[in-house]
């Protein structure tokens, strides 16, 4: 059916996003798949491997390096475009939302590199959700840890209970409109800077 | 992108220039050209930092997503340099360079050079441009080509990204490179390169970048473009154009 599997090269200098990628395509069946995270030597790679797919991340600042490299056919034997599907635009802005893209050999057909981009887009979005949530369990984390130092300081300060600690800071914070973090944050900054020392 | 003349658009947002004339603008850094073109061409981005030859090549169809490109405004004319390393420069002034900018003297010494490296078995030298469409690209070819040096074959031009530059020369994996500022006195100040040239001297007023814009009318926008570079200029919102500059671009 799609004769023989392709050569791929990943080139993503996240190691983590590029191993769930490498992983993805050999579970999908591509089981000859190079991953490369440093630009520099690319050129004799992209010779020596001879990809016939590229998928790279957007975001790389090498990438005007490598598109006028992929046209150089002194770096490489067979010119090298972006993939781009013009009867399906909306495969194409999802690619460049999820920061993700393929660079494929001239004359490759579009069914047998469409599923390699999907996969890669796929695996993109799940990794920055992953991301995303990993940043968002830190900052809730970091509050949490600013919330009880801010507590520490009223109990002490003020000769408070935990309970009414943590009530007197959820109430400042709903009177000024602001995150009960911030708040607290602003208490220990403000005990940091009258007593120095004693903390 | 990381350069001087984002200048115009950094001040508009931070002073609050563009809040005044009723424009919310949200500012996207990027690291490299293509994703400004592509992300330009589905439609991310109203307007955008480009270099001037871009939306020519992005309306003649030699980008991959073709798109309608228009120019609404050119952010610089001139303002690039050549730089070239210590070694390079050290050969130039053997030949007869002088720290005058001079283009023709300069362009001169560096042929000079060139001969006197390939009959001793030198490799080319190595120059870096910012991207094929680029004016960098055009303004170096038009000034090696001018001085008798074929950039074609006595040279080899490669593409690196502007804040990569200095280092690229510092490590030895570039011989000299044109872009635009601040990225070459970063050489000067650490003392890595010289200034060959200035493309003032090459070419004056020539375009350098613009903003460009979407031309498919997915979004029709007003932007007083000529409202925001007046105040950059004028002081003493001069002065803190330059530091805010100075700032984001860290």
């Amino acid at each position: 059916m799609n004769g023989p599997s392709l050569r791929i090269l990943v080139i993503d200098e996240n190691h983590i996003r590029a191993a769930i990628i490498e992983a993805g395509l050999r579970e999908a069946g591509y089981d000859r798949v190079t991953v490369v995270h440093d630009v520099s030597g690319l050129a004799r790679r992209i010779t020596e491997i001879e990809p016939d797919v590229i998928v790279i991340d957007l975001e790389n600042p090498n990438r005007d390096m490598l598109e006028n490299m992929f046209q150089l056919s002194r770096a490489v034997n067979r010119p090298i475009a972006m993939f781009v599907d013009r009867a399906d635009t909306s495969s194409i802005e999802a690619a460049v939302d999820a920061g993700v893209s393929a660079y494929v050999v001239d004359g490759l057909r579009k069914e047998r590199v469409k599923p390699i981009l999907q996969m890669a887009i796929s695996r993109f979005n799940a990794f920055s959700r992953m991301a995303h949530e990993l940043e968002a369990a830190r900052n809730e984390l970091e509050s949490r840890k600013v919330i009880d130092r801010a507590k520490g300081i009223l109990m002490k300060s003020r000769g408070l209970s935990e309970s009414q600690a943590y009530a007197l800071l959820r109430k400042t914070a709903m009177n000024q409109n602001r995150k009960l973090a911030d708040v607290a944050q602003s208490l220990v900054t403000a005990a940091e800077m009258l007593d120095p020392g004693g903390l | 992108m990381p350069l001087f003349d984002s200048a115009v658009l950094v001040a508009a947002h931070e002073i609050g220039f563009a809040r005044r004339e009723g424009i919310d603008l949200r500012l996207s850094r990027e690291t490299s050209w293509a994703n400004i073109r592509d992300r330009i061409a589905i439609g991310h981005f109203g307007v955008a930092h480009m270099l001037g030859p871009m939306p020519l090549a992005c309306n003649l169809g030699l980008t991959p997503l073709v798109s309608d490109t228009i120019v609404p405004f050119s952010l610089g004319l001139g303002g690039n340099c050549v730089t070239v390393s210590n070694a390079v420069w050290a050969g130039m002034a053997e030949h007869g360079a002088l720290p005058d900018l001079d283009p023709m003297r300069s362009g001169h010494a560096l042929r000079d050079l060139i001969r006197t490296r390939s009959t001793g078995g030198d490799n080319a030298l190595r120059f870096a441009v910012t991207h094929p469409h680029s004016g960098h690209n055009y303004e170096l070819r038009y000034w090696l080509a001018g001085c008798g040096i074929d950039p074609a074959r006595e040279v080899e031009i490669v593409i690196v990204p502007p804040p990569f530059m200095a280092d690229a020369m510092a490590a030895g994996r570039i011989d000299g490179y044109c872009v635009g500022e601040p990225w070459n006195s970063v050489s000067v100040v650490a003392r890595t390169g010289h200034i060959a040239t200035v493309k003032a001297a090459i070419w004056r007023n020539s375009p350098k970048r613009c903003w460009a814009r979407a031309g498919h009318g997915r979004r029709r926008i007003r932007m007083p473009y000529s409202r925001f570079c007046a105040p950059c200029i004028t002081p003493p919102n001069g002065v803190r154009t330059r530091k805010t500059t100075t700032i984001s671009l860290r």
